[in-house]
Parts: C-alpha cells; structure tokens; sequence
C-alpha cells in the first residue's frame, strides 16, 4: 500500500492491512496472537518478519516523515494499524512496542540522527532500547550518575544502565548520560551502538522466568557528539517528551493487546460461572477507559498538543489495567495457572509476572499518582518522596 | 470560541443558575428551557452539560426520564416513565421508582419482563400505590410506585428499550460523574487548607494518592462516555454508568476519609453527596446486562472507532 498519505483514513488502513493480512495468510502464522513463543528471542524473530513485511507493504510507514523513510501523515495512522493488526489475531511485533517509546522524540530532537538511522528500526532491520535508569536512580532519575565526559571531538560514557528492555536483543540505546552538574539540567541523551568499546550488556532474567531485560556497563566508551539527542544538556526535555509518547501511543498499543489477552482468556473458558463473567466485564469496562483515554492523547499527541501533566492519568490506567487483565486471565485459569505446564499456561503465567512491572517502568504508580495530585489537581507539595 | 462551545458554554451557565442551591427544576422550566430543541440539534451537549449540574449542585429533575421517554415517544406531561426496582413480570407485584411526584401525572408506565423482551404496561396513576421517596435522600424529590402488575395490559415488547437503556445509562453516568466532581473539588480545596503537624494535609503522600485515585476513576468513567457518545451501543453506554459507579464509589471511600471527623457531620455538605450517589445508583443497574454484553463484545465485538 503506497498511497499518498493525504487519501489515507484509519478506516482506508484497517480495511486495507485486514485485506493484506488475508491475502498473506499462514505466512505470519508464527507472529499470531495465540501463537507467542516462550522465549522473548524466539518471539522477536517472528515478530521482526512480520514487522519488515508490513515495512515493506506500506502499512507501517504511515505516520512517520519521509525523512525517516515514511509516507507522511499523522500519527494516528499508525496507531489504526496497531490496533487492526492486534484485531486481526496477530501481536504487536515486540520492537514496535520499543520503537514508539523512542522513534518520535529522536525525530523531533534529533533529525539528522534519525534520517540516518531509525530507518533501520522501523523496518525491524535493528532493535533499540532505552537506558534510562540506573541503580541508584529509579523513580529518581534526576539522580543519575553515568558521565559522559567531552574526549577529543566527542564524548566517552562511563557508568551503569539497567532495566533496559529487549536489551539482548537490541544494537543501539537512547541513553541518558550526565554532562553537566547535579539535577535534570545537567542530562544529555545519547543513541550508542551497543557493540561499541568499553560496553558491555548482561542479561537480566526477569520473574517472568524471560530474559526481558538487561543491564549495560560502560567503561570510556567513545560516542560521536553527532550521537547527541537534542542539545548537550537538554537530555530531561527530551526525555520528557519521549515519556509523553510512551503514556501515549505506548498505553494505546498495549490496550489493544489487552483487548486481545482478554478474549483470548473468555473463548478459551467454556463455562463462564456468573462470579467470572462479572469479573470479565468489569475488566472490560476499565479496558474501554483505557482505550478511550490513550486514543484521546494520541489524536493531541498528533495534533501537536502538550498534554500535560494528565497524561500520567493514562499511565496509571494502563498499569492497573494492564494487571487487571492479567488477574482474569489469572483467575479464569483457575488451578492450572499454578500447576499446568502447557504452553498456554506458561505464556499467561509469563504475562502475569511481567504485568506486575506495569505499575513500577516508566514512572512508578506513586510517582504518577504525585504527579496528578500535585500538578493536576494542585495539592502542596509533598516533602518526603 | 466555536458554536459549539458557546452553546456549552451558556447552557453551562444556565443549568448553574437553574440549580443554584441543589433546587428541583420542574418540568415545566426544563422544557421552557427549550429542551426539545436541544436535545435533537445538540444531544450530547445538551445531556452533558444539564445531567452533571444537576449531579454537582444535587439538582433534582426528570431529565434522565426524559432522555429515555423521548425515544420511547412518551409525552411526559401526561405519562411519567417508571424505573423498576429488580425485575417486574406480569402476575409479581411492581415495585418502581418515579423521578417525579406521582400526583404530576396521570398515568404511569413500567417496563416489564416478557420472554419477547421489555414491554411497556401503563397505568393510571390512580390504581397504584404512589408516595413520595423519603429514604436515604428526601432531597432528590422522587417517588415510589408500588401495585398489582397482574393489572397490567401490556402491548408487545419495545424494540427500541435496549437503545433507551444506552441513552439513559449514559445520561445517569453523566449526573453521577456531576456528583463525584463536586465531592472531589470540595475535598481538594478541604485538605489544601487543613493544617496537622505544621503542614496542609494534602502534601501527605497518602492523602494526595487517595484524591488522585478518586480523579484517575472519575477521568476513566469521563473517557468511557465519549466512547459511548461516539458509538451509542449498548455495551459502551452501560460501561459508561458501570465506570461512572465505580468512580462514586472511590469518591465516597476517599474524599470521607480525608475530611476526617468534619465529614461526618450533619452540618458538612459531604454527606448530602453521599446520599445523592447511593441514590442513584439504583436506577438502571448495569450489572445484569453488562456481563452478557461484555462477554459478546469482548469476543466478537468490532470496537468503537475512537481515531478520528
């Protein structure tokens, strides 16, 4: 699909990938929704198949600039198809997921950078992820410690990331690294290629049982100052915005995945016993919040909007819903969540683990909770957090 | 500002003055209001704006009746729409309730249960037990219904009820949604300015993430009701007030909470609130309906296009 980006709807999109998807049935079989694989490795390489196809058919290329390789268009479009996809039985290949959280801020605050190479990262020819937090810097960010220090005519980072996501899989990390003083005014964000010298990534083995993320060490590692993303010192900007996105396009992506977890759960529960059922819609109910929500700050994301500190409102409601979803799936399950040993027991169990991170990445729950009682609904500052 | 927004605007305006002081709008004046009018140019602004006034200043009128009776075609200056308690078959005894004093209207109409679906049986007024509501909120002016439903005639059953249920449902999440913003506020403003150990209690952590929890439910039950509004099916109006519930019922845990020993007081506002929404969450109660709804939904349903 190639028309220009002026014709296209998110109805003409979701017509269009349904008819493709069809058309190209069985040959993303692995890519299928019910289909996921045990190991995170496994699942992106079928993810990353399917993620190039629709590269190269048209469908993703909506809603990014032609300079990064796009056909133009808002960014609504791309949130269509993610959602169509997911309705048409498949998953959200997993660097999508990551590519949202990265993608849009590296475009607005790096477009050299990004002409060179998220092009790449969109078509799933390369994985990214980010390296934010630190040991001693979690829900304190601010506080980080990694340096870049200026080395001839660029940089060299030493220092330790962790938390990073799809880490083991990734090739390069948008990193936040301290170059000037204390604070968020002393940041700069940084894209390092992961095999640079002096870097070393380790697998973190999640409670989930997966691999799902990593820790990164650099020893001097050398980075070009043409790696910087956004202005030297202007790192917490960018990584605010970036942050916008992922409460934004992020919390829509995984609604429509929550979407899919929920039905799958209910068809494959024959007898729904009225306890359930209640349970169910319920958790439906709060899944149509979501939805709506996220759909509302996407359209002001592409509209150009800030909007604001009640963004963290969709933060909290996609982690509590996110582990609601996954209760039911926990619920309904009933004694073989605990004892079965069937690839669909270990995949929701899996699930379940990694929901429980929902409410601690990208901003803790009390975090965001804070944020809105004090930015949003104008309570005095706390003193202790 | 747009059209749009000045209609919203000064209807806003108009619905405060209306209600100022939690005051009933009778009928007569809500439709002198040009509500026929609005409710056909400008349903969801019309519904919006005059149901949650009424919610945050405790007003009480038939709106959410009117919002149902206008599909059903019911003239409401004669037949007042009644909202059974549980369910009422032929033969069982009605048990209803009445968002107006019976002695206003001469007959009475109940929706009662059939294997066809939902029928509508009149009644004159005169034949049942009519009184007015004194219960947990006297203020909200209802009424009581009560009679022999094998008295009935019924018709056949109304295809248009589920679509007014939607309606309805929607409008009533709306009021509560009025109800729960009015408590919010007023436990905001509450713990901005009560002091405890030298500081306003609202910079304590605890205090702060039960009011966020209560707006974070009350902003969910807001975003389901422009999904609703933009799809008007039956499963997402009902989640509507299901959400909308949900939030009254944080409200009512957390803004008591943080009031402390001055929210339970007669003389503090709090509890008239209170009240209001355990009110009216009796009408059209979600439950029953919203499991067989969901469960289709939720398998084969195509969701509400929210992108454009």
């Amino acid at each position: 699909m190639t028309a220009s980006a002026a014709e296209v709807t998110p109805s003409l999109l979701r017509t269009e990938l349904t008819g493709w998807l069809a058309a190209h049935d069985g040959a993303f079989d692995g890519a299928r929704f019910s289909a996921e694989s045990i190991t995170i490795e496994e699942t992106m390489a079928t993810d990353l198949e399917l993620q190039r196809a629709m590269w190269d058919a048209g469908f993703t290329r909506y809603g990014w600039p032609e300079s990064v390789g796009g056909l133009g268009g808002t960014e609504v479009l791309r949130a269509a198809v993610y959602e169509q996809l997911v309705l048409a039985g498949y998953r959200i290949p997993l660097a999508m997921l990551t590519v949202e959280t990265l993608g849009p801020a590296m475009v607005v605050f790096a477009p050299e950078l990004s002409s060179r190479y998220l092009p790449a990262c969109l078509r799933g020819d390369e994985v990214w992820c980010q390296g934010f937090s630190e040991p001693e810097a979690g829900s304190d960010l601010a506080s980080l410690r990694c340096r870049a220090t200026p080395q001839g005519d660029g940089y060299e980072v030493s220092g330790q990331k962790v938390w990073s996501s799809l880490g083991t899989m990734s090739q390069r990390t948008a990193m936040l690294a301290r170059t000037g003083g204390p604070g968020h005014r002393g940041l700069s964000m940084f894209l390092v290629d992961l095999d640079a010298p002096g870097c070393e990534v380790r697998p973190i083995r999640a409670s989930s049982g997966r691999d799902e993320f990593v820790e990164i060490f650099f020893d001097e590692t050398p980075v070009g100052a043409d790696r910087l993303v956004g202005e030297e010192g202007a790192g917490w900007n960018v990584a605010m915005s970036l942050l916008q996105w992922e409460r934004g396009m992020y919390a829509w992506q995984r609604q429509a995945m929550l979407h899919a977890h929920l039905a799958e759960e209910v068809r494959s529960t024959p007898d729904l016993d009225p306890g359930a059922a209640r349970l169910v819609a319920d958790t439906w109910v709060r899944l149509t919040a979501l939805r709506s929500a996220s759909a509302r700050t996407v359209k002001r994301l592409a509209a150009g909007e800030n909007p604001g500190p009640e963004i963290s409102v969709d933060k909290v409601l996609l982690s509590t819903t996110e582990q609601a979803v996954l209760d039911v799936r926990r619920r309904l399950r009933g004694a073989e969540f605990a004892l079965g040993d069937t690839r669909p027991d270990e995949l929701v169990r899996a699930e379940w683990f990694y929901s429980r991170m929902a409410t601690i990445y990208g901003g803790a729950l009390e975090i965001q909770r804070s944020i809105i009682a004090e930015r949003v609904l104008g309570l005095p500052r706390g003193v202790g957090r | 500002m747009s059209d749009a927004g000045f209609v919203e605007a000064s209807l806003r305006a108009t619905a405060q003055e209306l209600f100022a002081g939690g005051t009933e709008l009778e009928l007569g004046r809500l439709l002198a209001l040009g509500w026929d009018d609005l409710v056909s140019e400008e349903p969801r602004t019309a519904v919006t704006v005059l149901a949650e006034e009424q919610g945050r200043a405790l007003g009480s009128s038939r709106l959410v009746e009117l919002v149902m009776g206008r599909i059903l075609g019911i003239n409401p200056k004669r037949h007042a729409l009644a909202f059974a308690l549980g369910t009422t078959t032929c033969g069982t005894e009605v048990d209803a309730v009445l968002l107006a004093d019976a002695d206003a209207v001469s007959e009475v109409i109940v929706p009662i249960r059939s294997e066809g679906g939902i029928e509508l049986a009149s009644f004159e007024a005169a034949t049942l037990r009519c009184e007015p509501v004194v219960g947990i909120d006297p203020a909200a002016q209802w009424g009581r219904v009560r009679g022999d439903a094998g008295l009935c005639t019924t018709s056949s059953p109304t295809l248009r009820w589920p679509e007014t249920v939607a309606a309805g449902s929607l409008a009533l999440a709306h009021e509560l949604l009025g109800v729960v913003s009015h408590m919010l506020d007023i436990a905001v403003e509450h713990v901005k300015e009560r002091h405890q150990f030298g500081v306003a209690i609202g910079s304590f952590q605890a205090v702060q993430h039960r009011l966020a929890d209560t707006f974070v439910q009350a902003e969910a039950a807001r975003a389901v009701t422009r999904t609703a509004w933009a799809g008007q099916d039956r499963a997402t109006c009902t989640a509507a007030l299901a959400a909308a519930r949900r939030a009254a019922d944080a409200a009512i845990e957390h803004c008591h909470q943080v009031f402390g020993a001055m929210g339970c007081t007669w003389e503090h506002p709090l509890h008239r609130f209170i009240r209001r929404a355990l009110l009216l969450s009796l009408l059209l109660d979600p439950d029953e309906d919203l499991r067989s709804l969901v469960l289709s939904a939720v398998v084969t349903g195509t969701p509400v296009e929210v992108l454009v």
